[in-house]
């Protein structure tokens, strides 16, 4: 072993060698650098060791198809024990279901074809491995953090999640994920120049054509799989799925798998059959103009009724004002899309009448979609019945793309947080819902006549902190025996109680203002605190609670409504029909062929011919919508610039 | 005048912490007070210069846009142009794309 040896610094030799140096001396310094360099990296070439295993490169190059797919094996593997944050987990799933896990392992082993395009084939392995490895930590980072993995949505709604990841990451993970990732990327580029060679003949057309043949091999694969079922098309919950059907398939589904297939049987004929004598492009009411009342949607984030969970237990009743609404007026459960996230598709569900279940896998339309093109909507469908159309969200205006997707839906104002006066929020830094009070009142006045007001809260955002954070909790919860999820319980809990004062206060302003109203209140989604079926009432993850309040004097009628025909159910005890698909639910809903026509229907719509606005034309072109409820003219008036020296 | 530092404030109604003060097209750093009060810091204001304020949302962004007013004699006066007026609040979605040269 050698000894170290502490040199005393040669300051002053540093100086005169610095004064000293010429161009030439640092041009021969690289030089020599380089030469050095060569040399290590020859004599490693050289060495014994390399010699010895030269044989063994060979052998390993012959059969690297066979290596590759077996790689592919322990990459999926390892994808898996990050995606569920478990060995046993991911072990069981490879050998419960294996013909999954090997599915899986050929997409993996699919990508690998690229290695015989290159010379530095080690260093092209080491950047699939990497591309893999990495895709796997973001779904095991997400599913932290949130109940849907990982999928080609995030990659689209990447500039919100930027802006929104001071709330995911705190400033510690930052620097430790910035190190990670620098140190990932310098080794590397080290690889590259250290890594082995392929020495033999290149054969570039024959890789170009394992590579496409792969390709095809995979997607003929994938078909076979679904026709026998071992993996699905159709992802009921996106989270259950990438569990069931493993994360390199449902990931590459999110990728590739976007839209609605055109479903069979779809022609001229079938749609006019459909919309028999345009049965669907009416556009009426009973009610004359004075009786038609103003139409508010409240979506409450993460809303659910928490005395639902079995074993949960309230200092006092969380949602007094809910509560009472539940007892006087139309309730029930409401069937949403998603669980523990997917805010846009309940609210695309609820806004269009359309069925999440036609997209593909883990689709958020709306970034898919209404970001780009105009969609009809109950903005549009109201509009032709001379409704105002606002929409509030006490959040980011460009939030899931809110601000073009609003106007692609014919909305006429859009107040976002940028036109709000927000001063409270919550700990986790979101705005609180009461806000919206004052500001979905504002919005009743920027038009004349009845309105159409869709209101999107955030308060109750996760993710819900497993410290204690709230200082004198208004609701004390018991029954959860982890003291870090008893606390995430107690914040939610607390939340909740919040969204229900604004309920309340919501509703007393309302009344104030005396004019004939119908609000409708129901939470998005379940709360990502880690929710079984078994632990609710209603043993089912994708109930949420409704209640339609009037002060028209509506008849009291419970019963269970899916996000997607809430609006039709609104409309038509209003004597309301208007909007393709609305109508359609009003006059389809229990009939023969309902789902199945409706997914014509919206395939039509979407990505169709369009031939249901054939005679009527389309009930939207483009959008004319204005940002800020206020008045148009007075919006930030300037009186004066002043000069305080 | 303009070559004294100090902090210019703006009046007016509705403003927001996402209001921002533009000069002659140029975004300023705009400081919050309250919603009828922006405060200027950085920025140097002549007569002529243009201003408006606009509210802005993430990656830049301008959801609607005030009318142009110009500085005269420490004096806001209203641009009545009608090349811009007739464009006012529907600039929802001009991405701004001046900030990136600085």
């Amino acid at each position: 072993m050698k000894r170290i040896h502490i040199k005393k610094p040669d300051v002053k030799g540093f100086f005169t060698k610095v004064k000293n140096l010429k161009p030439e001396d640092i041009k021969r310094h690289y030089q020599e650098k380089k030469a050095r360099r060569q040399r290590i990296l020859e004599e490693r070439r050289n060495s014994k060791f390399a010699k010895k295993m030269q044989p063994v490169y060979k052998w390993m190059n012959r059969f690297s198809l066979v290596l590759h797919y077996l790689l592919a094996c322990v990459l999926n593997f390892l994808i898996e024990v990050i995606s569920r944050h478990s060995f046993f987990e991911a072990w069981s799933y490879m050998t419960g279901t294996p013909l999954v896990f090997l599915f899986n392992a050929f997409l993996i082993f699919a990508t690998f074809m690229i290695v015989y395009l290159f010379r530095r084939r080690v260093f092209v392995r080491i950047l699939l491995c990497v591309f893999w490895l990495f895709l796997g930590a973001c779904n095991g980072y997400l599913l932290l953090k949130r109940v849907t993995p990982f999928n080609a949505q995030d990659l689209k709604v990447l500039s919100d999640a930027l802006e929104l990841t001071s709330n995911y990451f705190n400033g510690f993970e930052i620097v430790m994920l910035t190190i990670g990732i620098v140190a990932v990327v310098l080794w590397v580029i080290s690889m590259w120049r250290r890594g082995g060679q392929y020495t033999g003949k290149m054969h570039r057309i024959i890789a170009v054509i394992a590579v496409v043949a792969s390709g095809f091999a995979y997607v003929g694969l994938t078909d076979v799989a679904i026709d026998k079922r071992v993996i699905s098309n159709y992802f009921g919950n996106i989270a259950f799925a990438y569990e069931d059907y493993g994360f390199p398939y449902c990931f590459a589904a999110s990728l590739f798998n976007t839209g609605i297939n055109q479903p069979a049987g779809y022609s001229e004929e079938t749609m006019a059959e459909i919309n028999k004598d345009g049965c669907l492009n009416v556009s009426e009411t009973s009610r004359s103009k004075e009786e038609l009342p103003n139409i508010m949607f409240v979506q409450l984030e993460s809303y659910f009724d928490p005395t639902e969970v079995e074993w949960l237990r309230f200092s006092e009743d969380p949602i007094p004002n809910l509560r009472k609404l539940y007892a006087d007026y139309s309730s029930g459960y409401f069937k949403v899309p998603s669980v523990g996230a997917g805010t846009a598709n309940t609210e695309f569900e609820v806004l269009t009448g359309m069925n999440m279940r036609f997209f593909g896998p883990g689709e958020y339309p709306y970034k898919t979609y209404v970001k780009t093109t105009p969609l009809e909507s109950a903005a549009s469908a109201l509009s032709s019945l001379g409704y105002g159309a606002e929409a509030l969200h006490n959040n980011g205006g460009n939030f899931y793309s809110r601000a073009k997707v609003y106007n692609n839906m014919g909305f006429d104002h859009y107040t976002s947080k940028e036109f709000m006066n927000i001063l409270k929020t919550t700990p986790k830094g979101w705005a609180t819902d009461d806000i919206l009070v004052p500001n979905i009142m504002e919005s009743l006045d920027t038009t004349d006549g009845t309105d159409f007001v869709c209101t999107i809260s955030v308060q109750g955002h996760g993710d819900y902190p497993t410290e204690p954070t709230l200082e004198n909790p208004e609701i004390n919860v018991t029954g959860v025996e982890d003291e870090g999820k008893r606390n995430a319980w107690e914040y939610y809990v607390n939340e909740v109680h919040e969204m229900d004062k604004f309920v309340g206060q919501l509703i007393d302003a309302i009344e104030q203002r005396g004019e004939p109203t119908v609000l409708v209140f129901y939470g998005d989604h379940l709360p990502t605190l880690g929710l079984e079926a078994k632990d609710l009432k209603g043993k089912y993850l994708y109930n949420t609670n409704y209640v339609i309040w009037d002060n028209i004097g509506l008849e009291k009628k419970d019963g269970n409504i899916a996000a997607y025909q809430i609006m039709a159910e609104v409309f038509d005890r209003l004597d309301i029909h208007t909007g393709t698909i609305f109508n359609y639910h009003q006059q389809r809903r229990q009939t023969k062929n309902y789902l199945a026509d409706l997914e014509l229907l919206q395939y039509d719509i979407m990505y169709g011919k369009q031939y249901v606005y054939k005679d009527s034309g389309a009930p939207i072109t483009e959008g004319h919508m204005v940002m800020g409820g206020k008045g148009c003219d007075d919006h930030q008036c300037c009186g004066a610039a002043e000069r305080n020296l | 005048m303009e070559q004294l530092k100090g902090t210019y404030s703006i009046y007016g109604e509705n403003f927001t912490k996402q209001s921002k003060v533009y000069i002659n097209g140029e975004k300023q750093t705009t400081k919050f007070l309250n919603n009828t009060r922006l405060d200027l810091k950085e920025s140097e204001i002549k007569d002529g210069d243009q201003i408006m304020v606009a509210q802005c949302g993430s990656s830049n962004t301008i959801f609607r846009t005030s009318k142009t007013y110009e500085y005269t004699g420490g004096q806001l006066v209203e641009v009545t142009d009608q090349d811009t007026d007739v464009e006012n609040g529907r600039q929802a979605f001009v991405e701004q794309k001046e900030e990136k040269k600085k």
